[in-house]
């Protein structure tokens, strides 16, 4: 496949990242200079483990892997490409695990080692002994979940076990500058048939070397399929394939909250799952409690390693509960911590209390939460307040912009429902008076078309911050159910009158016309007292008895 | 049957019954060759469309007023389409773009200009310019008030265009200065008085002169609305007696409700039944600033004028955010919730001043 055409910029990028930690290292180096020389030893010697690094992995991949990389890896450096989710303590600590993204280094290589719930292994070992007996019916898999809960290469190594040859496919379209320079044809190619081609042909002739047969594993969808109605192209696709081949194929998907990302509602909905008989395994989130025992044997695999700071149990437990059951984000910001973390935020803390810098890096770390709207509600509507030990003031426990910050996209939605449900927890009508004052004030932020952007950050930021601040007497104790829109109660009501007011209206003002204005304030009321006889329908008149 | 108030509408500008110098001067003006955009602004029923028909059969004779009503369809820029009525004659064509809501820039772009660029087909008639009749200008957004703006410049050959407001306030300065205004005062409690008995001579009723005050002082100088409530309260009881109960809006009694109740507790729990009560007004149809100003003219008469500065000056700042907004109860609430707070502390200040004495 084509998928050698892409290393080279794969590699530049990971050089690049090598070359920028240096040269951050060569910036603290100089601050640090002063302090001792010891440092500009232990600086050195960390550049020329780059080196040995690069070059270590070099070999270790070209020993490990195919022959086919074989010309390319004589005048580039290499570094392992595939992106691994996976850790486990590596039985041999070398020196190489200074620079490298520790990722690729700590990846399983077993299936004991995998951090997945073993049912789920179970499970997915199963649609492959399926898929031998009855190659037909368990023909496509659907394996969906969170970021980082590993479901890549736990495929990967149950396929293997099952003894398949993995075929991915790779829709990127950045093509490595040199490629281009050297060439000015690049083939340009239609994504859409090269993934027909990846599914039909791939699969199609028997390998010479091997007896061993292919699993098709799809990851990045090509962006065509992702745009308006490109879906039933996929579908189409997808149908062929069912048709004229018999090769497995699994696709991974990454669950998303938002609904346009939602791959899986988009190219997977029950009606086609259904009709091309897709099986359908959905993982979960790697549990805190084995992300944590993941960290702690990395970090007893490094503990005789003297270039890193082991992080406090604390740290780890903190990063563990930020990354939300995110392997590959847990072990990101471990290396941080390990290289960076300790040592500066050290260097920094003097004479500050303990707890402060602890805190810090847990904000600093950590991917971006996301919560459901109705937690974020309740974070506004019940605030919290702590002792802040810098200014020995009371002060919210979660700041509002941060709240804001998670509902940017749900503005509209977020105020509505804000304003549905804040008046049940104030007791005094002052409060209460200053957050509709302030709904007030981002409404008309929020009607502004022209710089949205901007004012409608503010607007909720308004919101929430106001809900959040002047309710000092604090919520009332019980427990009071949120509140749909409060709109919506009146929205038949309103639809109804408005029906009716097309009704009557040809009749009025001798054919002009009357205004719906008009028509609601002085005429609707009038004309049923004058002309009962047509107000029949009970409907109205119970809205009528009502008002 | 038709109601009264369109029965009893002037059909000529020389059957007016009140603004009789107006009147003749606008007789004046339809003589003239050269005829200008007009804007006709003043209160609601106090006779602005009337004064627009009676031109237009002054401009074009009894022709104009056979009048077909037409539902027109256009295409959104996101390919969505929007019905509007219309209503015209073989001269004119009434519309009001606000009916098409955040579409209103199109309609004024694309189905006036398409009327405006046609010429008069029929040679028959003397004028060469057809009238648009917009009404409810006041409610365009922006972009469609400046569309607007250019469309009076460049067709002005071939159309003139006759505005209808409530408030000139809401009309960009570019539209106004391309207008002759003509303001349209509400009549007085006299004039709707002489109009009151002047139809009931005609369908042979006898008016008593109390009732027929009474009528015009609850009418709050809306002609429309005084001549609905003759007919409603000729409906309910007939012959009329001097003391007889006339009949008000439904949603004025409401909001009245809805005062005492504001009047009578100031928590944040009132507060949301007020809401509801608001919600149910507008889901009635009834403008939001007609809300707003009936509300607070009846807040005010029940509080202490002490704290009257104060409330208006919340009034004026949420009405304007009102109108600016795109949600009015948002600001609704907001004023009922500002009064709350301040009757509240104004409650309490008196109580603690007792407690000292």
């Amino acid at each position: 496949m084509s998928e050698d055409w892409f290393k080279p910029a794969f590699i530049e990028n990971d050089i690049k990242q090598c070359l920028s930690a240096k040269t951050e290292k060569e910036i603290k180096s100089k601050a640090r200079k002063k302090n001792s020389e010891t440092n500009e030893e232990s600086l050195i010697r960390k550049s020329k483990s780059l080196e040995q690094t690069s070059n270590a992995v070099d070999k270790k991949r070209r020993s490990g892997n195919d022959i086919e990389n074989e010309d390319q890896n004589k005048n580039k450096q290499k570094v392992p490409k595939k992106r691994k989710k996976e850790i486990v303590a590596q039985s041999q600590p070398t020196i190489e695990i200074s620079e490298v993204k520790w990722l690729d280094i700590f990846t399983p290589k077993t299936i004991n080692e995998l951090l997945v719930h073993p049912k789920k292994i179970e499970e997915i070992k199963h649609w492959f002994q399926l898929n031998r007996k009855h190659p037909d019916d368990h023909h496509i898999l659907l394996l969906s979940g969170p970021a980082g809960c590993g479901k890549q290469t736990c495929t990967k190594m149950i396929a293997s076990e099952e003894g398949f040859n993995i075929c991915e496919f790779e829709s990127r379209l950045d093509i490595s500058d040199d490629l281009v320079k050297n060439d000015y044809n690049v083939p340009y190619e239609n994504q859409k048939e090269k993934f027909e081609n990846f599914l039909l042909t791939s699969t199609r002739f028997q390998s010479l070397f091997t007896t061993k047969s292919r699993l098709l594993i799809v990851k990045d969808f090509p962006n065509v399929f992702l745009i308006k109605e490109g879906n039933e192209e996929f579908w189409s696709s997808l149908r062929k394939f069912k048709k004229y081949s018999n090769a497995p194929v699994v696709f991974i998907i990454t669950e998303s909250k938002t609904k346009t990302l939602d791959l899986e509602y988009f190219l997977f909905p029950e009606n086609i799952r259904k009709e091309l008989g897709i099986s359908k395994i959905s993982m979960n989130p790697i549990t805190t409690t084995m992300l944590k025992k993941a960290m702690k044997q990395i970090c007893t695999t490094l503990s005789n390693n003297e270039h890193f700071k082991i992080p406090t149990q604390e740290t780890i437990d903190n990063i563990a509960l930020q990354s939300l059951g995110d392997i590959q984000a847990a072990i990101y910001n471990l290396q941080l911590a390990c290289q960076q973390g300790p040592q500066s935020l050290k260097s920094k803390k003097s004479d500050k209390k303990q707890n402060v810098p602890v805190k810090k890096a847990k904000k600093e770390i950590g991917r971006d939460e996301q919560i459901d709207i109705f937690h974020g509600l309740g974070k506004v509507m019940y605030p919290k307040l702590e002792m802040d030990s810098m200014t020995e003031r009371m002060k919210l426990t979660n700041n509002p912009e941060n709240v804001a910050e998670l509902f940017y996209d749900r503005f509209k939605t977020f105020t509505e429902l804000l304003y549905s449900n804040f008046l049940k927890n104030f007791t005094e009508i002052k409060g209460a008076a200053a957050v509709s004052d302030t709904l007030s004030m981002s409404n008309i932020f929020q009607t502004e078309y022209r710089q949205a952007e901007n004012l409608h950050k503010i607007s909720l930021c308004m919101a929430i911050r106001s809900a959040m601040v002047h309710n000092s007497e604090g919520a009332p104790s019980g427990f009071r159910p949120v509140k749909g829109f409060a709109s919506k109660k009146f929205k038949n009501m309103g639809m109804n009158n408005l029906e009716e007011y097309k009704k009557q209206r040809i009749g009025l003002n001798g054919g002009h016309r009357v205004t719906k204005k008009d028509f609601f304030a002085d005429y609707k009321m009038f004309s049923s007292i004058i002309k009962p006889e047509e107000e029949e329908s009970d409907e109205n008149e119970k809205i009528k008895s009502k008002l | 049957m038709s109601l009264w108030v369109d029965k009893y509408r002037p059909r000529e500008l020389s059957k007016l019954d009140y603004h009789k110098e107006q009147a003749a001067d606008l007789k004046r003006l339809c003589e003239q060759q050269d005829f200008p955009h007009l804007m006709f602004f003043g209160p609601s029923g106090s006779g602005k469309k009337t004064r627009i028909q009676c031109m237009l059969r002054e401009l074009y004779g009894t022709s104009a007023e056979r009048l077909r009503n037409e539902t027109m369809t256009f295409t959104t820029p996101s390919n969505k389409k929007v019905d509007i009525m219309t209503v015209s004659s073989n001269y004119h064509i009434e519309l009001n773009p606000s009916d098409a809501g955040i579409y209103d820039r199109v309609i004024i772009t694309d189905i006036i200009k398409q009327i405006a660029q046609t010429a008069n087909i029929d040679s028959g008639s003397e004028r060469d310019f057809k009238v648009i009749v917009l009404t409810e200008i006041d409610d365009l957004t922006k972009d469609a008030q400046h569309a607007l703006r250019r469309t009076m410049e460049k067709y002005v050959a071939t159309c003139r265009i006759i505005l209808c407001v409530n408030s000139t306030s809401r009309v960009i300065p570019a539209i106004k200065s391309r207008c002759l205004g003509i303001r349209v005062s509400a009549p007085s409690i006299e004039e709707i008085v002489a109009i009151l008995h002047k139809i009931c001579r005609k369908e042979n009723l006898t008016l008593p002169n109390e009732l027929a005050l009474n009528i015009a002082k609850t009418s709050d100088r809306n002609l429309r609305r005084a001549i609905l409530m003759l007919e409603a309260a000729k409906v309910q009881k007939y012959p009329f007696t001097s003391n007889q109960q006339v009949p008000d809006v439904d949603w004025k009694i409401f909001l009245h409700e809805t005062a005492n109740v504001i009047m009578r507790e100031q928590t944040p729990a009132n507060l949301e039944k007020i809401r509801d009560r608001l919600y149910e007004l507008l889901s009635h149809g009834i403008p939001s600033d007609i809300i707003f100003r009936e509300l607070v003219k009846i807040l005010t008469t029940k509080c202490d004028s002490e704290v009257k500065s104060q409330i208006y000056g919340y009034a004026s700042l949420y009405e304007h955010r009102m109108l600016s907004g795109n949600k009015p109860i948002y600001h609704l609430e907001a004023f009922v919730a500002q009064f709350m707070s301040i009757y509240k502390k104004y409650l309490n200040d008196i109580t603690m001043d007792f407690d000292d004495d």
